[in-house]
């Protein structure tokens, strides 16, 4: 969806008679700054690459502002089979950003166009291959190590991150924070599976760590969002 | 018939004048009236329900303000095995085109019998249930029983494609339960498919039997199941309970919003 649709939303509030000013929103991108953490059984888990593939971040008000039916090209797809529905979309920063979540710093994504108001939620698409990176040492409960490195291609969004917020272009936010938690994409993970191919490395293809990992990367759970006041 | 409340001024200076019938049904289709085939499963699996009580409530048409022109005074139980469609109400509206009909599958404890027997009503009241299903999940020469039973409330929003109801005459809503819902392997995303081998996979104690304690033991992470935005969900039996929220549908495969009220 591009700024253009967004700006004719508000001229579209503007005509409805109930005005929405738009305000600029600088947003940062940022990892873990923890490189070793606590996985699952008592393992301890040592990223030595931790890449993540963003692309496209949308901000939507509550729901219950779209009840409204007002005619804003920005309407919300209905899912199926589960047909909730967000809000529409009231921020919106496109471009693609190659986040690494070890990184204390983060990165500057650019500045995301939105309108005033109430937030509720938020998404982002994870689209590449791969769209998640990790490699590292984890050690087990028993003392052993294991070596691993996890490369999921991906093409999903990830949608309801919550950030029940509001916008004020009178009193605009210093800048909008989204986090992703590695430690969070891996907490499903078994960290004794099987080597099954022997390869003295765990890899997506053993046991089911393809499907724990990918659970993970895109998890609502494993990402944040906030507003620096 | 009953009788539905004045008619709005805004239908009378639009030049809608008169009324007509509108005339409510609900349906399970072959898939839950039948079953679900091997050919409807990814995984070749198939269902056979034995028992599929619905409780519909608050279920209205509504105009383009979102009031209710025609409510159905009360909830009802229906088991949606039994051959259908099954008539719910007959209702005079004001002659116009309407675009939103109202549909909620939540608990009631004032609920009565649509084709329910008495003892099926009593059962969802005990249970403070909103769907019980019972049935047969077959995988290859496997065969599980579950009976399980959901206190999920959810309200739908719906959207019939083309109701219009003329003066003097009627037009209808059908609202739609799908059964294969129970079985999709995915919460939110349109390619969800429909699988099987999972929940019969469940049987821990291999009794022939699949409850939803069992199901509770099972990790969504690890069978790679797509929860979307419900984070929340991580095991199997609550995967599925969402899934309850995913039945109604409105003239067959008409679409409904979810959770706006």
């Amino acid at each position: 969806m591009s700024r253009a649709l967004v700006l004719a939303c508000v001229a579209l509030a503007a005509c409805g008679g109930e005005s929405r000013r738009s305000l600029e929103v600088p947003v940062h991108l940022v990892g873990s700054e923890a490189t070793t953490f606590q996985g699952s059984g008592g393992a301890e888990v040592r990223l030595e690459r931790a890449i993540l593939v963003l692309s496209d971040l949308r901000l939507e008000s509550p729901p219950a502002e779209a009840r409204l039916r007002l005619p804003s090209p920005i309407r919300a797809a209905h899912a199926h089979p589960g047909h909730d529905f967000s809000g529409d979309t009231a921020c919106e920063l496109l471009g693609t950003w190659d986040l690494d979540l070890r990184s204390a710093e983060g990165l500057d994504a650019g500045s995301a166009t939105c309108l005033e108001g109430d937030l509720a939620t938020g998404r982002v698409r994870l689209s590449a291959e791969p769209a998640l990176d990790l490699a590292g040492v984890v050690t087990l409960a028993g003392g052993a190590e294991r070596d691993f490195h996890f490369e999921v291609p991906l093409d999903e969004e990830v949608s309801g991150i919550p950030i029940e917020v509001r916008l004020d272009a009178d009193a605009p936010p210093s800048r909008l924070e989204l986090a992703a938690s590695p430690a969070t994409m891996l907490s499903w993970s078994d960290w004794s599976t099987e080597d099954e191919d022997q390869d003295d490395l765990l890899t997506l293809s053993d046991g089911v760590l393809g499907n724990t990992v990918s659970f993970g990367a895109v998890s609502t759970a494993s990402f944040t969002l906030d507003l620096d006041e | 018939m009953l009788r539905t409340r004045p008619l709005p001024i805004a239908l009378l200076a639009a030049g809608c004048a008169g009324e007509g019938t509108w005339v409510l049904e609900t349906w399970g289709e072959s898939y839950i009236e039948a079953s679900i085939p091997a050919g409807d499963f990814a995984d070749g699996c198939e269902v056979v329900y034995d028992v599929f009580l619905v409780l519909d409530g608050d279920m209205a048409l509504l105009d383009g303000d979102g009031a209710a022109v025609a409510e159905v005074p009360e909830a009802r139980v229906y088991d949606m095995t039994q051959a259908g469609p099954h008539e719910i109400a007959a209702l005079d509206v004001p002659a116009t085109h309407y675009d939103t009909v109202r549909w909620r599958i939540g608990p009631a404890p004032d609920a009565v019998a649509g084709n329910a027997t008495a003892d099926q009503v009593a059962l969802v009241h005990e249970a403070g249930a909103s769907v019980s299903v019972a049935g047969s999940l077959t995988c290859g020469t496997d065969t599980v029983a579950f009976d399980w039973t959901f206190d999920t409330d959810t309200t739908y929003l719906c959207e019939p494609e083309d109701l219009t109801i003329p003066a003097g005459g009627e037009d209808g809503t059908q609202l739609t339960v799908h059964g294969d819902h129970l079985f999709y392997d995915g919460l939110e995303n349109a390619d969800a498919e429909v699988r099987g081998q999972a929940v019969l996979d469940a049987d821990a104690d291999q009794d022939g039997r699949v409850t939803l304690e069992e199901l509770a033991a099972v990790s969504v992470a690890e069978l790679g199941y797509d929860v979307g935005s419900r984070s929340e969900v991580t095991d199997l039996a609550a995967f599925v309970s969402y899934l309850s929220r995913t039945l109604g549908h409105v003239d067959g495969e008409g679409h409904c919003q979810v959770g706006l009220q």
